[in-house]
């Protein structure tokens, strides 16, 4: 007696839609012990509401129409407390949405709402239904996502409370039992098997023997204990490690620390706000520099040379304020508003303050070495200044005179003894580049400039993460310069001052902030300087000038402003010691200065740099969508080409039976049914027959065959055969 | 069926034979279409096995006379052609045709023959005409030769040179019935003798009149060009040591014209092309020793070609 084969296929595929829904409850399972998702049952309920849609082939819109009314449904069940048909809460949830797909957009994961990740989680489960029903129905194959399965518990198994060893075995029968009703509708299908109940019966009987005697088998048999230690203790205990690590020293903050004694490794962004201050130009603020290097690091000596001033003194009257009389300086006055407090003062330029004033100060110390001033009381306790006012020259220095300096005069051998200061045993290796760098400048000025511009070479990169630590035996800077070549602002700093001292020319580093961004505090324009723009550069000392900072760091531009007395003499010969670029860079730098005191470059460039980032981002998103639509296109096109075909022939007039049979033959081929190099047209077209259960391809390779064997002019038989030949088209396309 | 058509006239021929063979559609369709095209059959094969009893019911169905020639060490060229003899009362030689002067001829065992009466016959074959004591005598039409060779017995045969082999359009092999048509057999053969009943189905000048309308089958260029590019696989193929000649090209070409009349068309498919390849290029393609040794024969060979050459799905001249 024989089943008709759409009965046995309809109950298959109820049982195996059955099987993929309980695969898929083994994977919500565990989502309901191990995390706070309630009410899992609405999910279940969804897969088979999903499922069923599936399983009855309803319209594709039909489908999706009531999928998502239960989404919704489901979605103000769980998250609303107002009633169902008072729709106010679907406005709220539409806001709520696209709130949601701003923080998606910005990678705030953890911003976003219940209800949406609800809805996301719907829309997962909504797939992968999509996907049992692909497995199931089209593919004939639901191996991977049974493996998929069972690789998911074992790792839920193994690293979560989660026990899964119940559900290994449950997803074993399943698996199994799905793998073989598949294999035996794949052969139905293929072979085009027309089955009796007996055989039916026969293999569903081998396949529960098998399941059960695999299942019993695997439950009783001995089992091997471990073969390696548990990784779990080992995995968590490294994590652990790594954290560590990661807290103390690995990833540290941006922002002022007074340890430089060990330099390296990433540093995480720290937007807080330092200070305000309403200087009427940007620059970089300084709280100290330090001069000896420790081939980790820099430290300073203890300064006990400083001398004392009082709040609000004019500096002018000590000796402390010595300003050449080749520097030119413009007088200016800033607030200082501090966010952090602390008890160092920040001031502009060393030897160029004139007068500090806090409205609760009292003394202040000054430690020349250092370049750090101290706000303290009267009894020597440090103070914590919460705002204060100061003023100070902002100098403007003339390469001409800077030129004029090639080698350290008679008066500064301490200095020169303290500030050319290496370890012993640093690489030779620095002091072989720093020699080649300056080999062909003659004066320190351009000496340094040449030290400075190395740093701006396409092999180095700004980089503060993935910045590594240098090893136990190995010098901070050598690494940096030689293996590296990626960091932030200490090792351009730190590696240009190494490199100044091994050229012999006193430098020192200096540590402060950049300028910050524009603000509006207190209703006032101010300079915002957050932790994120602490920084550090270097100085070059210059007899009879002082102390000139430079910039090494890539993507910083410093705030000294360099002019030329010798200009009109000196074009040539400035021309062929700067670089074009760089000195475009200095002229910007200086017009903008001149024309605009107050602009801040920083930002602008920001902005600029911004609004750039914002078209390569919306150009690739653009190019990336086109490509996936193309590539989706193009693996789809057995999909779409034949009703493009179909619309073109339906529109056509005339004879043209013949390139339409072939189109049909380009398209068969598409849809797997290629025809070997040597076989007939005729054979094959029986082939596609029994595949497709007609016999139209029959019937137009007769009529083709007429047309190229015989040569029989084509003559109206389109009109004939249209009906079959786009049958055949939509077959193999579905 | 969509293509299932026939040629009435040959189909009664067919039904006719199938009287008396069972189950041996194939061999009568081949014999059909070596005597459309003018051909010879080469049939490869054990004694026993229905070839007689073929070439007989097809001669009595095209109301042909039929002649067999069995042949001996001993026999004579001019035991094959005829021969010449002195009438004492006329006082003159009258020419005894021999068996060769017939439509239909069955030529037992050739290779048991010496090589001077095989080529006697081989040349009637390809002449179509004798020559006995100076006087070339044409032979009547149609003139077919069904010639076995037996494949077991190598004592004391000659077996025919490969370049011989050429003459024959079409080698074949009957092979044994199944075994439901050999209980059919018995069954016959215990009720009837059903080959003295044939009655003839056609003319033999109907028969004439279809040679020519086989001759008349289209073969397109494209057909023409698969045709030659088998036979040219042939000569290149790296286990042939000698290819199919032009006149196997020819040969395929006739045959398949005969086979396309025969399936009741006027024009040849590829199909019909490689449905022939087999019996028309086996035995005229020498395989290397080397291949022989490996257990290649000509048929592996052929199927690889026929495999391997692209069908002609387009028209070759538009």
């Amino acid at each position: 007696m024989n089943v008709s084969t759409p009965l046995l296929e309809k109950w298959m595929h109820v049982l195996l839609y059955t099987f993929g829904l309980l695969l898929i409850t083994e994977w919500l399972r565990p989502v309901e012990k191990l995390t706070d998702t309630g009410n899992i049952v609405v999910f279940v309920l969804f897969v088979i509401f999903s499922l069923l849609l599936h399983y009855f082939h309803f319209h594709w819109l039909i489908r999706c129409t009531l999928l998502s009314v239960y989404i919704m449904i489901s979605v103000q069940f769980l998250h609303s407390k107002t009633a169902l048909f008072e729709f106010s809460w679907f406005k709220g949830y539409l806001l709520d949405f696209t709130a949601n797909l701003s923080n998606i957009y910005d990678g705030k994961w953890e911003l976003l709402s219940n209800p949406f990740r609800t809805f996301l989680f719907f829309l997962l489960l909504w797939l992968v239904t999509y996907l049992i029903h692909y497995w199931v129905m089209v593919k004939q194959s639901i191996f991977f996502f049974f493996m998929l399965t069972v690789i998911f518990i074992s790792i839920l198994d193994t690293f979560t409370p989660y026990d899964g060893d119940k559900a290994m075995i449950r997803i074993i029968i399943i698996g199994f039992a799905m793998l073989g009703l598949l294999a035996l509708m794949r052969l139905s299908i293929q072979e085009q098997l027309r089955f009796s109940r007996a055989p039916i019966k026969k293999w569903i009987l081998i396949l529960t023997g098998m399941i059960v005697i695999s299942v019993l088998f695997g439950f009783g048999a001995p089992k091997f204990s471990p073969q390696w230690p548990d990784p779990v203790p080992y995995i968590t205990s490294y994590s652990d490690k790594v954290m560590k690590e990661d807290s103390s020293s690995t990833d540290k903050r941006v922002g002022y620390d007074e340890d430089d004694s060990e330099l390296g490794g990433s540093i995480e962004p720290d937007s807080s706000i330092v200070f305000y201050n309403n200087a009427p130009a940007g620059h970089y603020w300084k709280v100290e520099n330090k001069d000896v290097y420790t081939g980790k690091g820099w430290v300073s000596l203890e300064g006990i040379d400083f001398f004392t001033f009082s709040n609000g003194q004019e500096m002018t009257s000590l000796n402390t304020y010595d300003i050449p009389e080749v520097v030119k300086a413009d007088e200016m006055s800033a607030r200082v508003s501090m966010m952090e407090l602390y008890s160092h003062i920040l001031h502009p330029q060393s030897g160029y303050l004139k007068k500090v004033e806090g409205k609760k100060g009292k003394e202040f110390k000054f430690y020349k070495d250092m370049d750090k001033i101290i706000s303290e009381k009267e009894d020597g306790e440090s103070l914590l200044l919460k705002e204060y006012e100061m003023t100070y020259d902002m100098p403007r220095f003339d390469m001409a005179e800077l030129r004029k300096v090639t080698e350290p005069d008679e008066t500064m051998g301490v200095l020169m003894d303290k500030n050319t200061q290496l370890p012993e045993g640093l690489p030779n290796r620095i002091y072989e580049l720093a020699s080649q760098l300056t080999i062909n400048e003659t004066n320190w000025y351009d000496k340094a400039k040449a030290i400075e511009n190395y740093f701006d070479g396409p092999d180095f990169v700004y980089s503060k993460d993935d910045v590594a630590y240098p090893g136990a035996n190995q010098d901070y800077v050598d690494q940096f310069l030689f293996e590296t070549q990626i960091g932030y602002c200490d090792n351009y700093s730190t590696a240009m001052v190494v490199l100044l001292r091994a050229a012999n020319i006193p430098a020192r580093w200096v540590k402060g902030y950049t300028e910050g961004e524009k603000s509006i505090y207190k209703g006032e324009s101010v300079y915002k300087v957050t932790n994120n723009n602490a920084h550090s550069w270097v100085e070059v000392y210059f007899s009879g000038i002082g102390w000139i900072p430079f910039e090494p760091t890539k993507g910083f531009t410093g705030e000294v402003e360099f002019y030329n007395s010798d200009l009109k003499q000196d074009d040539i010969k400035n021309s062929e010691t700067d670089t074009p670029a760089n000195a475009e860079q200095k002229k910007m730098e200086t017009s903008e200065r001149h024309d605009t005191p107050d602009k801040d470059t920083l930002a602008s460039r920001d902005r600029f740099v911004g609004s750039q980032e914002g078209i390569v981002k919306w150009t690739s998103i653009t190019l990336i969508s086109l490509l996936m639509l193309v590539t989706i296109g193009y693996f789809s096109r057995r999909k779409w080409i034949p009703h493009l075909q179909i619309l073109r022939y339906k529109k056509k007039s005339g004879s043209h039976f013949t390139t339409a049979y072939l189109l049909l033959l380009k398209q068969l081929k598409r849809a797997g049914l290629a025809r070997p190099e040597g076989q007939t047209l005729r054979e094959y077209a029986a082939y596609v027959d029994a595949v497709y259960g007609t016999d139209e391809m029959q019937k137009l390779t007769a009529r083709y065959e007429l047309i190229i064997y015989r040569g029989d002019v084509e003559n109206g038989e389109w009109e004939h055969l249209q009906i079959g030949w786009e049958s055949l088209m939509k077959k193999t396309s579905s | 069926m969509i293509y299932k058509q026939v040629n009435q006239k040959l189909e009664k021929i067919l039904g006719n034979i199938e009287k008396v063979i069972i189950g041996k559609r194939d061999i009568a369709e081949l014999s059909i279409v070596a005597l459309l095209s003018g051909g010879h059959v080469l049939l490869e094969d054990v004694p026993g096995v229905g070839k007689t009893v073929m070439v007989r019911a097809l001669a009595r169905s095209i109301g042909a006379n039929f002649k067999r020639i069995q042949f001996t060490p001993d026999l004579l060229p001019s035991d094959v052609t005829g021969v010449s003899i002195f009438n004492p009362k006329e006082q003159e030689f009258i020419f005894r045709p021999g068996p060769i002067m017939g439509h239909i001829i069955l030529a037992d065992e050739i290779n048991r023959t010496s090589p001077k009466t095989q080529s006697a016959l081989l040349e009637a074959m390809e002449e179509a005409s004798v020559t006995v004591d100076g006087v070339t005598r044409g032979l009547e039409k149609p003139f077919f030769v069904m010639a076995t060779q037996n494949p077991i017995e190598y004592e004391g045969t000659y077996p025919l040179p490969e370049a011989q082999l050429d003459r024959f359009l079409l080698k074949m092999k009957m092979g044994y019935p199944g075994v439901d048509e050999e209980i059919e057999v018995l069954h016959r053969a215990q009720y009837a003798a059903p080959l003295e009943e044939l009655e003839s189905v056609i003319t033999l000048e109907e028969l004439i009149a279809l040679q020519e309308e086989a001759k008349a089958v289209i073969v397109d260029d494209t057909i023409k060009r698969y045709i030659v590019n088998l036979a040219n696989r042939s000569r290149t193929h790296e286990r042939v040591y000698l290819g199919v000649s032009p006149r196997g090209s020819i040969a395929l070409m006739k045959a398949a014209q005969a086979y396309a009349l025969l399936q009741g068309r006027d024009y040849v498919l590829p199909d019909d092309v490689q449905y022939l390849v087999p019996f028309v290029f086996a035995h005229r393609l020498i395989l290397k020793p080397e291949a022989n040794y490996e257990g290649v024969d000509a048929g592996m060979v052929i199927h690889e070609i026929v495999a391997t050459i692209q069908v002609p799905v387009k028209r070759a001249v538009t």
